[in-house]
């Protein structure tokens, strides 16, 4: 099962207005405006790399899911992990971005 | 010709008399430049050789062996000029984050007006430069990013078609010099930045206030409240040198939100936006740092 990693966590500059969270990737160079959601899978992930069923569960009691809506949940999870991946902020170890840091 | 425009020094070789008029007329006279110092831009403007320009004579602009615009016709040189300093600059000066955006100043503070073509920013702009706002830029606000403070740049004032008319309607005495019909934005002409604006060049000062305008004839000319994240987004989305920048762009642009009041300001005359930006200055006013 993939494992999800933030290799860049500690460098990402953020900044929060309004309930809006904007991140700063210096990896990228890039600037992204993210959501809750999308900011606690990036704070799981800052220590050890986690697979998606151990993100679903521990977001699921962060925000308190009851059994009925852990379906739909879940599939979010799944959404945020691939545009996460997507926009080059987390990785699923295929490439491993830390060579970036050397 | 040397020829200073805030930070920076244009060394200009034109034998077009027209332009150096123009340049006189709305920069005023300058004191000569000491020749021993570094010259940040170098500019040819001339005219066009050949037969075929004998007939619709043509101006050409020329930066450091860069031809980076298709002549314009002789009698749009100093648009020309213009236009080709701010290529200059928006190309080498990343010493700044460059937002692109109007910048005043009052009680030793800055109004930064961020807005997109046609939303009556250099307008407005001109208005409050005629009304006792210091004129610091009308297109790009120079920020340092280490120290969060905006250099002066002032420069004539581009105003496009029908702004001409209802500009020199709210300030008959300005300096306006003549419209150039039918270039690439329409009909333009500069007005004159202030004398206190140019001789105060080079006074830097701090950001307190952002300020989108929109021109509405149906608005209610007043202030609303803007979200700081869409101010950020907006913000870093005009700049010409954002991504060049990095880190310390973005370090510098959330300190303007941060420090700064963001608003938005939808208006349907001058006299209106102009009093309700004192008003802003007026209420906010304290010790600037």
């Amino acid at each position: 099962m993939t494992r999800w990693h933030c290799p860049l966590y500690k460098r990402f500059v953020r900044r929060c207005w309004n309930d809006e969270y904007f991140l700063y990737n210096p990896g990228s160079g890039q600037t992204h405006l993210l959501n809750q959601m999308a900011l606690d899978i990036l704070d799981l992930l800052a220590g050890e790399p986690l697979n998606s069923a151990e993100i679903q569960r521990l977001l699921a009691e962060t925000w308190e899911i009851g059994d009925d809506a852990r379906h739909a949940f879940a599939g979010r999870i799944e959404q945020h992990l691939g545009q996460l991946r997507h926009l080059g902020l987390i990785s699923d170890g295929r490439f491993d971005d830390r060579r970036l840091l050397a | 010709m040397l020829f200073r425009t805030g930070p920076f020094l244009t060394r200009l070789d034109s034998p077009l008399p027209r332009l150096h008029e123009l340049l006189r007329l709305l920069y005023g006279e300058r004191p000569p430049e000491d020749e021993n110092q570094l010259v940040d831009f170098h500019i040819r403007v001339y005219r066009r050789r050949g037969l075929r320009h004998l007939l619709r004579p043509q101006a050409v602009f020329v930066t450091d062996m860069d031809t980076p615009f298709y002549p314009f016709p002789l009698e749009q040189a100093f648009a020309l000029f213009e236009w080709g300093l701010n290529y200059c600059i928006a190309m080498q000066a990343h010493q700044y984050l460059m937002l692109h955006s109007a910048v005043l100043e009052k009680h030793g503070r800055v109004l930064l007006l961020p807005a997109p073509p046609g939303s009556g920013k250099s307008t407005l702009c001109a208005a409050l430069a005629y009304r006792g706002w210091r004129l610091l830029s009308d297109e790009f606000a120079l920020l340092r990013p280490d120290s969060g403070m905006i250099d002066p740049i002032p420069r004539p004032i581009p105003l496009k078609n029908r702004s001409i008319e209802v500009f020199k309607a709210f300030e008959p005495g300005a300096i306006v010099g003549p419209i150039h019909p039918g270039t690439r934005k329409g009909d333009v002409a500069h007005v004159h930045p202030g004398e206190e604006a140019l001789r105060r060049w080079r006074e830097a000062a701090r950001p307190a206030w952002v300020v989108f305008p929109q021109y509405d004839p149906r608005a209610t000319t007043r202030l609303h409240d803007f979200a700081k994240g869409r101010a950020f987004l907006k913000l870093s989305g005009n700049a010409f040198n954002y991504p060049l920048q990095g880190e310390r762009g973005f370090r510098a642009v959330d300190r303007v939100i941060r420090e700064c009041s963001t608003w938005y300001l939808p208006f349907r005359d001058l006299d209106e936006a102009v009093a309700t930006l004192d008003r802003l200055a007026d209420d906010t006013a304290g010790p600037a740092s």
